[in-house]
């Protein structure tokens, strides 16, 4: 393509652009390393591959398949769009075509991946051609059709959360399935971290338990974006050796990352032009020369605006001809909707989208020329994924992160060795946490009897002794049974977000119609009375929000602004079951709620972003009952002391930061994802009458992290102190202590001061240690 | 650290079990059994419970198995005894009245997953004039292999089972459990006495579970029953309690169930007969359970016939209530066999009688592409459009006639063209 190359040198031309830009990074290209199609590869196959114009396998094909068809484990890494989904279904087919009773499962992270995989991919038009069946099991297939994926289906596509409260627990209904199952995919590895990991990974121990009651022993494949860990991860939730496939055999065009900071618009205060436009802007230039674009943005709206903004803009250049196509992408549109843009991205029919990170994952979109990051999305894995949508086997491409206003935007394009340096975040889990462990124990124990560990980690039978003191199950001869009326898996949720929807009913005009769906906490934010709702470049006013029915009733409008509620969040003490003092500080233990609550929405003007007016909400609160423990900064306390030591403005700061070096360090000793812990501090504290900062299970009813979480404070303490001190950068880094600030009160190096803050708050934390040691035991 | 943490876990648990259990149950029973659960929790330590003792006709056959039979006196034994020797719409001449096994069980849930297992069969045999229950009682986990042994020597001795929705659920869960005790499992034919139940009174009944059939159509009244949906609690109290006064009334619950499928059986045979009174059922369904129904065994030709007559008689009685879906599924049903004479026959006279705007379009649609006579389907619009009908039906039939006629002027201008040119046609 002449025109990517003509706007990049366009761009490196154009004077006010490279004024924003911070660096301009060149990544050459890449050959392909191939190897020659397997030759026990049955011709069907290879002739099936040859007509799609497969000759040769990519290395880390070739690889993945050699370690399926000779039974070892495997995980795959490799970037998009890297012909990844062919590394599990060529050995898959193979196995099919040569033993016909075979069974293979395939569990995606998501609903919407797996049902992309059925209806859209090549390879099972592919399974197709070949006689192979392949069925959907999820929360979606009709009754009608579940008896016979079970029944035929060969491979069949389902997601954790099915495989844990529907195929296990009946699984006498799944035994031609499971006598027979050789493969188990799972795709999107990465995705099974913090908590949500640990609950996969004991879902996987009781897959195990079943397969070995029926007497197989299925290999494992696994496919992981670029993370720090893969195969640590791949380990920890398979439990056995892995063998890592990280090569990348998939030729690589050269290509062009651009860190771009929009231009200041306000010189004294800092301000700088809003991310939205600026990347749409950016957008049309690229879209105008005919280059298949993708916009990620960081939020629902924030995707419907830049989408409009670009249709709008373009509408008025074209107006007769010219078909440049730009869709919306994210979670909540109907289902069709999303598979006709997918489609529309393959076929090139669409020639820009702007989405949230729900194209991030593994759909397939075929390769696109350029993409613009609006804002940093959050981890440096995900932006390389975001980036990494742009990028073809031949020819060059563009990718640009457009930074916001936000600290750590600010660091990131101010920083850009940081941002090309930094490794991608590593994955940690933790399945023999207690509350998690205990769930599935509980499952374990419904579908089969318990004998020994079978598999399960730790004193088993201690659990088991407590779940028989709980009445659920009963030992009688040698084994555990089930001993309750009820079905423990319903009652046990994989994910901490609730899977209740509410569904978006457009009445314009006396119709009736379903246009999408959203979760009920976000429902609470975009959907409530009045709300300006934009769903794929249309405007919509909210009539009513009815949770009961869950669904809300929508209307065409008109106006000129749309809305964005204020969130306010705030802790309540419900219980404390006790509290110590460890690590220079009280620390207390107990049950909060956790309460979110939007009251007032903003008016803002299209285009200008300027705020027109307020409104009120009148909504019951979201709440979340969870465990946490809360650091109480207390008089008489070494950090206490510290605390008070500093300027009082700066208090409030500077407990933030000590919350962001916590949730910075804790994961790593945790074993859990920084979304897996919320944090809150409160200045004065009304219910310890002191500063206190909080740290909470960020699932429903406690995933024992608080917990843990004492005992390693003090570990977290001299480890964040330790990273401060040994922290290459200036004045704070996302590493750190965060980045610098501009609005935050902290006078001179922010740095500097947490420094200085937590060796006073630790200088006497070594004696404190022995009082947790004994705690400990 | 750790004890703390088992310590939050059981509060927490505690606290959930107790807020969720009162609406897990139907109203009413729910209250007795969260406090018999909290009850069950604080009883001693298995191995600590007290030992088992059932009083004759129970005996123990093995460690924790039990077996009692019981007999009584089986009238409804002969209905089923004929119908073998005649052929009925269930059972036919093929059947061995003996070798009906009027099965029940009771289980540890209602779910049906892995975890629910059956503790309790009631299998029941004709003996004579007598019904010869055996009941399989299952007294702690442990004995399930044994139990399971028994329980398939029974299912080997029947020809027949008989159930209620047991396809679904008992038979269902007796697979289940044989799977996961690796027994070989055993495959009977299987009579289920919920479909042609909900066929018969699915339309007079609010529900058409065993018990409310058995009070109702039955009129059986039990006395000191317990709440099937009790049950589950019941014995899970008992297993960890020994004390077997609360588990008594679950025995003579699935005893009146098991002796309910064979009265019931025999209901259901003298109304597809039509050698009872009772006015409790609808005919219309009754017709189409002998004219569809899968049970129908070789030989039931009559009962299929007669299912036909009392439907044509229903439908031809334009006053009675059912008469015009009994039309619409006779005329349907004749269609299909291309019997278009008795069709036509109905339609006709729900046209006539009842002005029926169905009858019309079917007449309408009979005459026009059936018979090929667009004079006749023009007129039979024409009349039901004088009728007085809601606007929508008013425009359905404008746009009928509109096409018939368009038809009509068509094959008239062929005709005309056919005459002039005729003589030089095929020249
Ligand atoms: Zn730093």
């Amino acid at each position: 393509m002449d025109d990517i190359n003509r706007i990049i040198t366009d761009l490196r031309n154009d004077r006010d652009f490279m004024n924003c830009v911070t660096r301009w990074e060149r990544l050459p290209q890449r050959p392909g390393c191939y190897e020659d199609l397997p030759e026990d590869l049955d011709p069907r196959l290879q002739q099936a591959l040859r007509s799609r114009g497969i000759e040769r396998l990519y290395v880390h094909q070739a690889r993945a398949y050699a370690n399926a068809r000779s039974g070892r484990d495997s995980v795959v890494v490799t970037p998009t769009a890297s012909g990844k989904t062919l590394c599990y279904n060529l050995p898959v087919l193979q196995t099919i075509i040569e033993r016909p009773e075979t069974r293979a499962l395939y569990l995606f992270p998501t609903k919407a991946l797996s049902q992309d995989q059925q209806s859209e991919l090549g390879e099972v038009v592919l399974a197709s051609e070949l006689g192979v069946k392949v069925a959907t099991y999820d929360g979606d297939t009709p009754e009608s059709l579940r008896a016979s994926a079970r029944e035929t289906g060969q491979i069949v596509i389902s997601n954790p959360d099915m495989l844990h409260a529907g195929v296990l627990p009946n699984h006498p209904k799944w035994i031609k399935f499971l006598k027979h199952l050789r493969f188990v995919v799972i795709d999107e590895l990465h995705s099974y971290r913090g908590v949500f990991g640990s609950h996969v990974t004991n879902v996987v121990r009781r897959l195990g338990r079943i397969c070995r009651f029926y007497n197989t022993n299925p290999v494992f494949i696994c496919s992981s974006a670029t993370i720090g860990n893969p195969l640590q991860l791949a380990q920890a939730i398979l439990e056995r050796q892995v063998a890592l496939v990280d090569e990348n055999g998939a030729p690589a065009g050269e290509r062009y990352v651009v860190l771009y900071n929009p231009p200041l618009v306000d010189r004294v205060q800092g301000i700088r032009r809003g991310v939205v436009n600026e990347a749409q802007k950016v957008a049309i230039r690229l879209l105008r020369e005919r280059i298949k674009t993708i916009v990620f943005s960081r939020s629902r709206v924030r995707t419907e605006l830049i989408a409009d903004y670009i249709n709008k803009s373009l509408a008025n250049v074209y107006t007769d001809n010219a078909r440049i196509r730009v869709e919306s992408y994210r979670g909540g549109y109907l289902p069709s909707e999303r598979r006709a843009v997918e489609r529309g991205l393959r076929d090139g029919s669409i020639h820009g989208v702007v989405s949230t990170n729900a194209l991030e994952l593994g759909i397939d979109i075929g390769g696109l020329d350029a993409a613009i990051l609006g804002g940093f999305p959050g981890s440096i894995s995900s932006s390389w994924q975001q980036l990494g949508r742009a990028g073809r086997r031949r020819t060059v491409s563009l990718a640009i992160l457009i930074a916001s206003s936000a600290p750590l935007d600010q660091y990131m394009v101010k920083n850009p060795d940081y941002f090309f340096g930094r490794a991608p975040e590593s994955a940690f889990i933790d399945p023999d946490n207690i509350y998690v462990l205990m769930d599935h124990l509980k499952c374990a124990v419904f579908e089969l009897p318990f004998g020994g560990g079978e598999g399960f980690p730790g004193p088993v039978e201690e659990h088991l002794a407590l779940l028989e003191e709980e009445g659920t199950v009963r030992l009688s001869g040698n084994s555990y049974y089930w001993a309750d009326r009820g079905y423990p898996a319903e009652g046990i949720s994989l994910r901490s977000a609730t899977s209740d929807n509410v569904v978006i009913i457009d009445t314009t005009a006396g119709a009736h119609r379903v246009i999408g769906e959203m979760d009920r906490p976000s429902a609470k934010e975009m959907l409530f009375d009045n709300a300006i709702y934009l769903h794929r470049g249309e405007q919509y006013v909210v009539l009513q929000l009815d949770l009961g029915n869950r669904r809300a009733l929508v209307e065409r409008s008109d106006v000129n602004y749309f809305t964005d509620a204020l969130v306010k969040r705030d802790i309540k003490v419900l219980h404390e079951d006790r509290r110590v003092r460890i690590g220079g500080c009280e620390v207390a233990v107990g049950d909060i709620l956790v309460r979110t609550q939007v009251a007032k929405f903003k008016k803002i003007r299209f285009r200008s972003h300027e705020n027109i007016g307020y409104g009120t909400i009148s909504l019951p609160e979201e709440e979340m009952h969870t465990r946490a423990v809360a650091l109480v900064f207390a008089d008489g306390t070494a950090a206490g002391n510290a605390f008070a030591e500093l300027e009082p403005v700066m208090i409030s700061p500077a407990m933030t930061r000590i919350g962001a070096v916590i949730r910075n360090v804790a994961p790593f000793f945790l074993l859990c994802d920084a979304r897996d812990i919320g944090l809150a501090e409160r200045l004065r504290d009304p219910h310890f009458g002191a500063p206190a900062l909080y740290i909470y299970d960020a699932y429903p009813g406690g995933s024992g992290l608080a917990e843990a979480f004492v005992t390693v404070l003090p570990t977290v303490l001299s480890a964040a102190r330790d990273l401060i001190a040994g922290c290459p950068c200036e004045q704070g880094c996302p590493s750190c202590v965060g980045p610098r600030d501009s609005t935050e009160e902290i006078a001179g190096d922010p740095k500097l001061a947490l420094r200085g803050l937590l060796e006073a708050w630790l200088g006497d934390a070594q004696p404190l240690r022995t009082t947790q040691a004994a705690e400990g035991s | 650290m750790m004890h703390n943490l088992y310590e939050r876990l059981k509060q927490q648990k505690e606290a959930k079990s107790a807020a969720s259990r009162p609406d897990s149950g139907p109203s009413g029973v729910s209250v007795v059994d969260a406090a018999s659960v909290s009850d069950a929790r604080r009883e001693p330590r298995p191995g600590r419970r007290p030992a088992v003792r059932l009083s004759p006709p129970w005996e123990q056959v093995a460690g924790e198995v039990w077996r009692a039979v019981y007999r009584s006196a089986a009238p409804a034994a002969a209905v089923v005894r004929r119908c073998a020797s005649i052929g009925g719409l269930l059972v036919g001449p093929e059947t061995d009245p003996e070798g009906l096994c009027f099965l029940d069980s009771e289980t540890t849930g209602l779910s049906g997953g892995a975890g629910t297992t059956a503790f309790l069969l009631a299998s029941a045999r004709l003996q004579a004039e007598e019904l010869e229950t055996t009941l399989l009682f299952l007294s702690d986990f442990s004995g399930e292999p044994v139990f399971l042994q028994l329980v398939r020597e029974q299912l080997l001795r029947a020809q027949t089972l008989v159930t209620y929705n047991g396809r679904a659920f008992d038979v269902a869960i007796l697979r289940n459990r044989f799977l996961l005790n690796r027994i070989e499992p055993v495959e009977r034919q299987h009579i289920d006495l919920l479909h042609p139940a909900r066929r018969l009174f699915g339309t007079v009944l609010e529900r058409c579970s065993l018990s409310v059939v058995e009070r109702e159509i039955l009129g059986i009244t039990r006395q000191a029953d317990i709440d099937g949906a009790a049950v589950p609690d019941a014995w899970l109290r008992f297993i960890r309690t020994g004390d077997s006064a609360r588990i008594q009334p679950v025995f003579s619950h699935v005893l009146q169930d098991s002796a309910s499928l064979l009265q019931l059986l025999a209901r259901i045979e003298l109304l597809a007969a039509d050698e009872d009174g009772n006015g409790n059922v609808d005919p219309l369904q009754r017709a189409r359970l002998l004219i569809e129904s899968p049970y129908r065994v070789a030989g039931s030709l009559s009962l299929r016939q007669r299912g036909l007559s009392s439907l044509e008689a229903l439908a031809c009685v334009p006053d009675h209530p059912q008469s015009a879906t009994a039309a619409r599924y006779y005329c349907a049903l004749q269609r299909r066999r291309g019997n278009w004479g008795a069709a036509q026959r109905v339609w006709l006279l729900h046209f006539e009688r009842r002005r029926s705007l169905w009858a019309a379009v079917e007449l309408a649609k009979y005459h026009e592409h059936r018979r090929r006579d667009l004079a006749a389907a023009a007129d039979i619009v024409e009349r039901a459009a004088g009728w007085d009908h809601a606007r929508a039906v008013q425009a359905e039939l404008v746009r009928r006639r509109q096409r018939i006629e368009r038809k009509l002027l068509r094959s008239l201008v062929k005709t005309r063209a056919a005459g002039k040119t005729g003589p030089y046609d095929g020249v």
